[in-house]
Formats: structure tokens, C-alpha cells, sequence
């Protein structure tokens, strides 16, 4: 057994940035455990660009965006161990890890910060029916083989889901000679960027099909057709709109979830809604001393934000570390009208300012944001526009939360006169479905 | 080549029959038309060791079924196969199941099945509290169970080719001539002849009697569709809990498998025998019928569907016979459910079917019956060290969703039966087998296998022939 | 008339550029009007892609397959794939920094190719 005073699970942006967060709070004796053979996380593999606009000022790469941090962190004392698997964390903070290089090891950590991201959902997540056949990829695994090995998935090509890896790969396949015939999307509006449906689709002229999805899939060996289907306002397939497209590759672009068993075995609190711990404000998860910042929270839309995220679980360590304890106290998050969730789920009575991320269940134009104590409208925030595929955030001030009475806020989105129509759950989706995107601009 | 006998495909029927013959100074040799073994019936099934109170009493099912079972657990201690003795419920969910159950019941105590207990409503749900409030009683097999099929086929195989049998994978028979000293098959492999052929072709095996003029049996395919869920569903119950067989329906079964999981299916669809396609109609089957008997499954933690391909066939019972038209022709066929419980008792009747055809057996006098592989999770923490320390590949975690290490990987690509696919790895050692289905570890194994069999990762297949991943380099690769 | 989706900001603006005069209606703010007439005027895209990592002769080093680059200024949208036939002859070789040129004045354009990640022989 080592002891470590902060130990980081995952180098990619989240824990390099929440390590460096800590580091330049003083702590000395940080440990980043990376399962990869190399910092920097999914974005090694995102080598398009559009990254740091709000970090940097500029527009990065992936591999840019990563390599700016991990060259910070080598200025520091921060160490990062590499090909290294946490393969469990027990409530007392001890990891038990797993590396070629110190076999099986356990570490006891004085904090813990999660940041182990998230992993796409699959074909068998979303039941497609059809054939077993080979050529249905997710488009991460794709985007892997593509701009790390050096390898193409195939030639003719689908895309199911237009969130933004969706998109990205694209790009990336028609750019290396590949024919992308259509990206079909469940919902009526696009899960990702307008820049990426503008850059990546309307560029090379590959159709969008809005509210359709794969409703078979045909092949003896690899894949050879994939049907497409229009769906109605529940989104079960329309019979006799079925379209029929001849390729050798389906992309599955339709969703991310946060990778959260180290935390479930610890016995972390869970958000149903996040699929990522339930956090305060400064990112502590119900077990004390272990904090959680990225896509393992929920799954955020640009890399950026995870830097921002990740600085203030890295700050929050130091303090646990420092012996500070938040005043007790507790004010709740609620969810109200066409939220679908909101980070932190609750904050401590008497902190600062604070910023509450969320994201909304409709697309909609000149709406606004209420946040409510008890039914007393305290706080009202216009946006131009909203989308279930951009997280929103408020700032709530310092004076305003002191004048709280009742021990929970709710924040809604104003309700409109007729209504918005509001999507109904599939059999299988009670589940919020972030077309979230991960890091990918 | 000349043999004494040849087994025709290598499921876990003909596995089981080369495990036995091997055993005995013969030789043997089995054929199978796909690039690996288990890679038919015996993928893709309800993974469940059944007690044995379903065939009728009086027919080789039924006698198979309750022997098989009683061999099942000795089997997988020696070969090294997960299998878990964890008992089957099926329950009485209304007034006419419970006479069902009572006919079950007589039928099982008829074929000999040990220890069935009829329980009340009470003892079924405190043995099972997740089941359904609906629930009025239940028939208790204990000696049921759950297995890892394609490691069970695996491991019989693997044990036979150690004692001297020969494999041959991607060699499916095209022909067979009837010759004076017995058989002559024929094989994109070339041409071979067997004193004694068993025809273990499972949902081909109509095919295969047709060869010899034999045309007393069809196969009537039946496909059978499935949802995996994740392991975080895997303790939903604990014992197989299956519903009261109806008109044309056995009933969707509800288990945990050996691996953790949870494993709800099958619905029953007349299919073509290599049709493995899911439906949108078999899959919303499954999941009303399955939440009937297990109200709270969470098929949002599904993580995997596929479709099985039972060999039914126009008779009500398994065909274990000599040809009657081709004297040492051996049927192993329609073995359709309960086959993989019966399957270890399968290989000795062929066996005494050939014995009875002429075939001398001589047992040998040294055999290998027994396997071990290494599963690096289930080793202690002081094991686990010194592994790495010895092999740092062991030290490197490939599938994260099952902790499936390099080491792993590695060693079962140097067995006797080496896979050559992405998913021959996934069977043997379980990467990729997770929630995530490879789709982190997919690329890294890819690259391991074709490090290690000395192939371009091009060539490396997801499953059987014609299942290629990746069509080739970008910009013209980067060979030297 | 050409129709377009400004991306300039999440709002996504449906604008109409007129192709003579490039004047832009539907925008909400000046910077969807620059915007538009940029796109007809003179679309630009920056092309991000990877090279082949030249094969070493000596065996032990643990190099990437492939090195992540992209052309540092945006470059006339219609010259995309030019530049990628350029990029796909290019064979690399450690050391290289982030930012070295690896071509410049990629396809007659006045953008460079430039590394997006480091290549080291020693890993």
C-alpha cells in the first residue's frame, strides 16, 4: 500500500486540468492514473479543430488543446502514471490498480478526483433489429481506427445520430475517400453543432434526415443495407417510408454515457438524470474527499467547459485537503418545467456565487429561465435560444442565495402560451438523451 | 488421409462426441465449416443446464437431459468451464399454470429429475423477491443450472485435439461418397476418407444425411431472439425463472449467466438455418413477456440483442441413430433444446451407437482430461503479482468493461485452437464482452491478434469468413 | 438568393446572401452579415487530417502510426481535397514538434501543413 495525497482517475482534459487546479493550490504529492498509453484522453483522437475558444482564445486541435495541458503538467511535480487501471475504489479512498510496470497495487488517496469520462452508447443500447453482420461501428471506435491506427471502416457509409462525433466523422471519412450516403437523426432537430452541419454535411452535400432512424439492418457477412424510416411524433417508425441505402458501413452516433462503476461500486450517489454522481457545487460526491469533474458527470459539449469544471474539483480538493469543511447546509436543485437536469443536484448554504449547468428538454427561441423558491420567482434569465444538444448555465449571486427561505430552488423554463410540444419517452428511453457530445467541440 | 472416424461439425454435440472418441486409440477427425468452434446453435442459446422435467417421459431427450445434467458439473470442474448450479423456477402466474405445474412435476419425478419441490407463493417469492406480485407458486428444479456453452464446446475440443484429435476449421463438407471400406468426404480442404462418419451439422444436418441418400429427417430451423443486459442487472433474480410452456411457446426465461449478466429470451420464429437477424417484432415479444414474470427489469441497461438458431427437426424427439440407409453413418442430430444439458451424455451414446456399427474401442492409456486457463480477475491479489512480475502483459488491462488483460488475450491465441476473429477472442477470454462492446477495446485487440498470428490487421475478421472490420490503410499505408 | 445557417454563434441564423450583391438578410446581429458574404465571396475551411508516420528500420521504438496535422490558416474551401491528395504523399519521420511546417504553401494556397502533436523516437 502507497499513500498519495490527491490521486486523479483519468489523464484526459478533466484530470489533467483538476490535477494542475490542485497543484497550483499547493498540493505537492498528486498521482494521475491513465488507462491509455498516453495522457490527453478521447481528445488524442479528435484531431479536428475547434477546441479552446474559451480556454485559449484560439481554435486547437484535440491533440493541441491535450498538449497544451499535459505541458503544463510536466512543469509541475504532478505525476502521471500511464497503462495504469483503477480497477476498484473502496469508500475509504484506496485504489486498487492494475499496470505492467507495478503489477497489482493499492493506493490510499487523503482525496479523489473522478474524471474517467464517459463511453458512446451501442447498437445493443438502443436495440436496433436486423442482421449480425460486421460493419456497425460506434463512431468513436471508428474515429480510433481512423486517425490512430491509420485504418478506413469501410467505403460506403451511414450515420446514425447527428450528435457531433457523428458529424465530425463525417468529414473525416469523405475527406479520405469514402462515400458518406446519408446521417439519419431521430429527433426533429439536430443533436450537434449548426458549424458542424454547415462544415461536415452541407460541404460534401450529405442529406440529413431529421426525425427518421435505422430500422434494419441487412447483411449475410459484413453489412450490405441499412433501411431507413421516417418516425412520427413518438418516434415509432411510419410503415411504407422505409428507404433503403446499399453500404458497408453504419456509424452510431447516439449518445454518450458517463462510465461510472468505480463510482457505483464505491457507493456514490448516482444521478438517473446525469448517469454522473450527485455533486455540490464544488464538485464533492456524496462520499466525502472525492470529487468528480467531465464527462464522467455528464456529458458536457465542449472541452472547454470540462477545463472549467475540472478547476473547481481541483480547487475543491486542495481545500478538503487543506482540512476545510463547506458549512453544513444544504439548498436542493430541482429540476423544474423542460429541464432535464441540472450540476451541482444541491449546494451548501452561505457559499459564493454560483453556476448552475443544465441542460433543456425542447428546442426554443426567446425563452426564459426562471429559478423559483417555493413559487416565488427569484431570478429570470432571457436566452434567444435554447437546445436540448447545448448545456445552458446561470449564475446565481451570492445576495440572492442568502434571501432563499425554503430549502430547495427550482429552475424551469418559462412556460409558453399553447404549450411546446413536449417529446414523448420511447419504451426504452426514460432515460434523459443528451445528444451530448463529449469533448468534440 | 485416411480416419477411423470423422465428426462433421463442431458444436458442442460434435465437441462433445471428439472429447469421448479421443479418448480411445482411434483416428479421429472433426470438420467444421466455419473458422471456429461453437460458432452455430451453440453461440447464440439460453446458456441453462435444464432439470430435466420438460421432454416426455420415455424419450432420449428426457434420458439425455437428466444424465447430462448429473455429468454437467464434473465436466466444467475438470475442463475449467463456468457453470453455476443455481437452480430453475418456472412459475404459475395464473389458475391454469398451476396445472402445468402439476404436470411438470409428475413428468420430472417420471424422468427421474432429482430434487423437484412444488413451492407456494411465499417460498417463491422469498426465494425470488423480484418476481411478480401475479405469482402463485412454482416448481423448483435444483439441479439446473447455468454454463458458458462456447467455452464448454471449447474446452471438449480443445481436450480432444490434445489427445490426438484432429480440427479442422473452415473445412464444411461438399460431398460425401459412400466407398467399400466406408466414406469419402470431400472439403474446399481436400478429400478425406472415415470408417464411421457422425453427423453432428446441427441445423445443416438434413444437408449432410442428404449426402449419403439418407433424407428420413428435415430440419425446420427455429430462430430465437434474445436481450443481454448489463451486469448491473445480473443479481434482478437468481435463479433461472422460466413461465409455464403455452401453446406454441416454452416461455421467454429470465437468468443470470455465468458471466453476470442478465439473459432474458427466446420468442420461437420458423427462420432459414443461418438466419441470425434480430426483429423488431421477436424483441418487443421478449421484453412484454419476460417483465410479465419479472415486472422490474431495466431494459435500458440492455447492452446487447442477438437471435439464436435451434435445430428442430419433423421429429418430436433427438435423432441418435445409425443411417438406415448408411450403414456407420452416425446422426447426431436435431438437437435442439434441452441439447446443451444432455450434450455431455450425448458423446458416450454416439459412442455406444458406434460400438454397436463395429467400431473396436480401445481406451488409451493416457489421456488428458483436464484444462485451466487463466482468469486474472479471479486471482488473489499475491497471484495477480506475481503473474505481472513474470508476464507484464498480464499487468496491461486491454477490455476495461471485464478487466480482461493482454496476458489474456495473448495466451489464448497460442491454444490449441487459436481464434482468428475479434469475437473468437471475446468468446475465449470474454474482451469485449462488456458494456461497452469493444468499443474501446475492439481496435486494440484487433491489433493483438494480428501481431500474434502474424497477419495484417486487415485480415483480422469480426466473426466468421466475410465479416471483415477494415477495408484497408489511409494514404497508402505505411508498410516499408 | 443563397440560403444559409450562419455559425457564428448556437443560435443558427437562416440567412439569404444575395450572390451579386452579397448583401445578407435573416441575420440578428453584424456578424452573421460578414459571415454570410464570406461564405459566397470566398468560403475558407481549415483541413485537419493525419500523415503516415514513415515505418523505422530499427525495431524497440514504440512510434504512432499515424501524426495528427492541420493547415494553419483556413484555405479556399474548393482546394479541400487537393490539399488532402498532398497531405496522403507525405511520410514523416521523429523528431517532429507541434507547429513544425511539414509543407508549405499546401496546393498553391498559403497555408502550411503543420504538426498538431509531437513525434518522439523516445516513448
Amino acid at each position: 500500500m502507497t499513500d498519495h495525497e490527491l490521486v486523479v482517475i483519468g489523464g484526459g482534459p478533466a484530470g489533467l486540468a483538476a490535477a494542475l487546479s490542485a497543484w497550483e493550490q499547493g498540493v505537492r504529492d498528486i498521482l494521475i492514473l491513465e488507462r491509455d498509453n498516453q495522457a490527453g484522453g478521447i481528445l488524442n483522437q479528435c484531431i479536428h479543430n475547434g477546441f479552446g475558444l474559451h480556454c485559449f482564445q484560439e481554435e486547437l486541435t484535440g491533440p493541441e488543446y491535450a498538449g497544451r495541458f499535459i505541458d503544463l503538467v510536466k512543469q509541475t511535480g504532478i505525476q502521471i502514471r500511464t497503462d495504469t487501471m483503477v480497477l476498484e475504489l473502496s469508500e475509504d479512498r484506496v485504489l486498487h490498480t492494475l499496470s505492467p510496470q507495478y503489477g497489482y497495487e493499492s493506493i490510499r488517496a487523503g482525496a479523489v478526483v473522478l474524471a474517467m469520462g464517459c463511453r458512446e452508447r451501442t447498437r445493443g443500447a438502443i436495440s436496433i433489429p436486423g442482421a449480425r453482420c460486421s460493419g456497425i461501428f460506434t463512431a468513436g471506435a471508428a474515429q480510433r481506427f481512423l486517425n490512430i491506427e491509420g485504418y478506413m471502416v469501410g467505403k460506403r457509409v451511414v450515420i446514425l445520430g447527428s450528435g457531433d462525433i457523428g458529424l465530425i466523422m463525417a468529414r473525416r471519412m469523405t475527406l479520405e475517400g469514402a462515400k458518406v450516403l446519408a446521417c439519419v437523426e431521430l429527433m426533429p432537430y439536430s443533436g450537434g453543432l449548426a458549424r458542424n452541419i454547415v462544415q461536415c454535411l452541407n460541404d460534401f452535400d450529405i442529406p440529413l434526415y431529421l426525425s427518421h432512424t435505422v430500422t434494419d439492418i441487412r447483411g449475410k457477412d459484413r453489412l450490405e443495407q441499412v433501411v431507413v424510416s421516417q418516425v412520427d411524433e413518438k418516434r415509432s417508425p411510419i410503415p411504407g417510408t422505409e428507404r433503403v441505402f446499399d453500404c458497408d458501413t453504419l456509424l452510431l452516433s447516439v449518445g454518450l454515457l458517463p462510465e461510472n462503476e468505480l463510482s457505483r461500486q464505491a457507493g456514490i450517489a448516482i444521478d438517473p438524470r446525469t448517469n454522473g454522481p450527485v455533486v455540490w457545487e464544488n464538485r464533492e460526491s456524496s462520499l466525502p474527499g472525492v470529487f468528480a469533474c467531465g464527462n464522467v458527470l455528464h456529458v458536457h459539449d465542449l472541452v472547454d467547459y470540462v477545463s472549467a469544471e475540472s478547476e473547481t474539483a481541483g480547487k475543491a480538493a486542495a481545500a478538503y485537503l487543506r482540512g476545510e469543511r463547506p458549512a453544513a447546509g444544504e439548498l436542493k436543485i430541482v429540476n423544474g418545467n423542460e429541464v432535464s437536469y441540472t450540476v451541482p443536484q444541491h449546494i451548501h448554504r452561505g457559499v459564493d456565487s454560483v453556476e448552475i449547468f443544465f441542460r433543456v428538454r425542447n428546442v426554443r427561441k426567446d425563452a426564459a429561465i426562471r429559478v423559483l423558491d417555493g413559487q416565488t420567482q427569484i431570478a429570470r434569465f432571457r436566452r434567444e435560444h435554447l437546445a436540448p444538444g447545448e448545456m445552458e448555465s446561470i449564475r446565481l449571486p451570492k445576495v440572492l442565495l442568502d434571501r432563499v427561505q425554503g430549502d430547495a430552488l427550482t429552475v424551469e423554463i418559462e412556460a409558453v402560451e399553447g404549450g411546446v410540444p413536449r417529446s414523448e419517452a420511447s419504451p426504452l428511453a426514460d432515460i434523459p438523451t443528451p445528444t451530448g457530445k463529449g469533448g468534440q467541440t | 488421409m485416411n480416419y477411423d472416424v470423422v465428426v462433421i461439425g463442431c458444436g458442442v454435440v460434435g465437441a462433445d462426441c471428439a472429447y469421448e472418441l479421443a479418448k480411445h486409440a482411434l483416428r479421429v477427425c472433426v470438420l467444421e465449416a466455419s473458422n471456429d468452434v461453437a460458432n452455430g446453435t451453440t453461440k447464440a442459446n439460453s446458456a441453462i443446464v435444464h432439470g430435466g422435467y420438460d421432454p416426455l417421459p420415455g424419450t432420449k431427450m428426457a434420458r439425455l437431459n437428466v444424465r447430462g445434467t448429473a455429468m454437467m458439473c464434473e465436466l466444467c470442474r475438470k475442463l475449467d468451464v463456468p457453470y453455476r448450479n443455481n437452480g430453475s423456477l418456472v412459475l404459475s402466474l395464473t389458475e391454469a399454470d398451476d396445472e402445468t405445474l402439476q404436470a411438470l412435476y409428475a413428468r420430472g419425478l417420471a424422468n427421474g429429475v432429482p430434487g423437484l419441490t412444488l413451492l407456494d407463493r411465499a417460498q417463491t417469492l422469498s426465494m425470488e423477491p423480484n418476481l411478480s406480485p401475479a405469482v402463485r407458486g412454482a416448481l423448483f428444479a435444483p439441479s439446473a443450472g447455468i454454463v458458458n456453452p462456447w467455452e464448454l464446446c471449447l474446452a471438449l475440443a480443445e481436450t480432444a485435439v490434445r489427445n490426438g484429435a484432429e480440427l479442422r476449421l473452415s473445412a464444411p463438407v461438399t460431398a460425401i461418397a459412400r466407398t467399400a471400406g466406408g466414406f469419402r468426404l470431400t472439403t474446399p480442404q481436400g478429400e478425406l476418407s472415415a470408417r464411421f462418419v457422425v453427423n453432428c451439422a446441427g441445423v445443416f444436418s438434413d444437408q449432410i444425411a442428404a449426402m449419403v441418400g439418407d433424407r428420413s429427417f428435415t430440419v425446420r430451423p427455429v430462430k430465437g431472439e434474445y436481450y443481454l443486459l448489463d451486469k448491473a442487472e445480473g443479481s434482478r433474480v437468481d435463479h433461472v425463472i422460466f413461465q409455464c410452456p403455452s401453446e406454441g411457446s416454452k416461455g421467454v426465461l429470465v437468468t443470470p449467466t455465468v458471466h453476470g449478466n442478465l439473459l432474458v429470451g427466446p420468442n420461437a420464429a420458423s427462420c432459414s438455418p443461418e438466419d441470425s437477424a434480430n426483429t423488431a417484432a421477436g424483441l418487443d415479444y421478449v421484453r412484454a413477456s419476460a417483465q410479465r414474470a419479472v415486472p422490474g427489469i431495466q431494459f435500458r441497461d440492455n447492452i446487447r440483442n442477438f437471435a439464436g438458431v435451434r435445430a428442430n427437426t419433423d421429429r418430436d424427439d433427438f435423432i441418435l441413430e445409425e443411417s438406415a440407409v448408411a450403414p456407420g453413418f452416425i446422426h447426431a442430430a436435431g438437437i435442439r433444446s434441452p441439447g446443451l444439458s444432455a450434450a455431455p451424455a450425448i458423446g458416450p451414446e454416439v459412442l455406444e451407437l458406434l460400438r454397436q456399427a463395429g467400431l473396436a474401442l480401445h481406451k488409451k492409456e493416457h489421456i488428458i482430461d483436464s484444462r485451466k486457463r487463466v482468469r486474472f480477475q479471479e486471482l488473489s491479489d499475491k497471484e495477480k503479482n506475481a503473474l505481472v512480475q513474470a508476464d507484464p502483459r498480464y499487468g496491461r488491462v486491454i477490455c476495461r468493461c471485464e478487466s480482461v488483460t493482454e496476458g489474456e488475450i495473448v495466451a489464448c491465441l497460442h491454444t490449441p485452437i487459436p481464434p482468428v476473429s475479434v469475437n473468437g477472442v471475446k468468446r475465449r477470454v470474454g474482451a469485449g464482452m462488456g458494456r461497452c462492446q469493444s468499443g474501446f477495446c475492439g481496435p486494440r485487440v484487433q491489433e493483438i491478434i494480428a501481431r500474434e498470428l502474424g497477419i495484417d490487421p486487415t485480415e483480422v475478421l469480426m466473426d466468421w469468413a466475410g465479416t471483415w472490420v477494415l477495408c484497408g490503410e489511409t494514404k497508402g499505408g505505411n508498410a516499408p | 438568393m443563397k440560403e444559409l445557417i450562419c455559425i457564428t454563434c448556437p443560435k443558427g441564423c437562416h440567412l439569404k446572401v444575395d450572390e451579386e450583391t452579397f448583401a445578407v438578410t435573416g441575420n440578428s446581429c453584424p456578424r452573421g452579415a460578414v459571415y454570410g458574404a464570406n461564405e459566397l465571396r470566398d468560403p475558407v475551411r481549415v483541413v485537419t487530417s493525419t500523415v503516415v508516420v514513415a515505418p523505422v528500420p530499427s525495431a524497440g521504438t514504440n512510434l504512432p502510426r499515424r501524426l495528427p496535422v492541420k493547415t494553419d490558416r483556413p484555405i479556399p474551401k474548393g482546394k479541400m481535397f487537393e490539399v488532402m491528395a498532398e497531405i496522403a504523399k507525405l511520410r514523416v519521420k521523429p523528431p517532429v514538434k507541434v507547429g513544425d511546417i511539414l509543407i508549405s504553401h499546401v496546393a498553391g494556397t498559403d497555408g502550411n501543413v503543420v504538426a498538431t502533436k509531437e513525434l518522439t523516437s523516445d516513448k
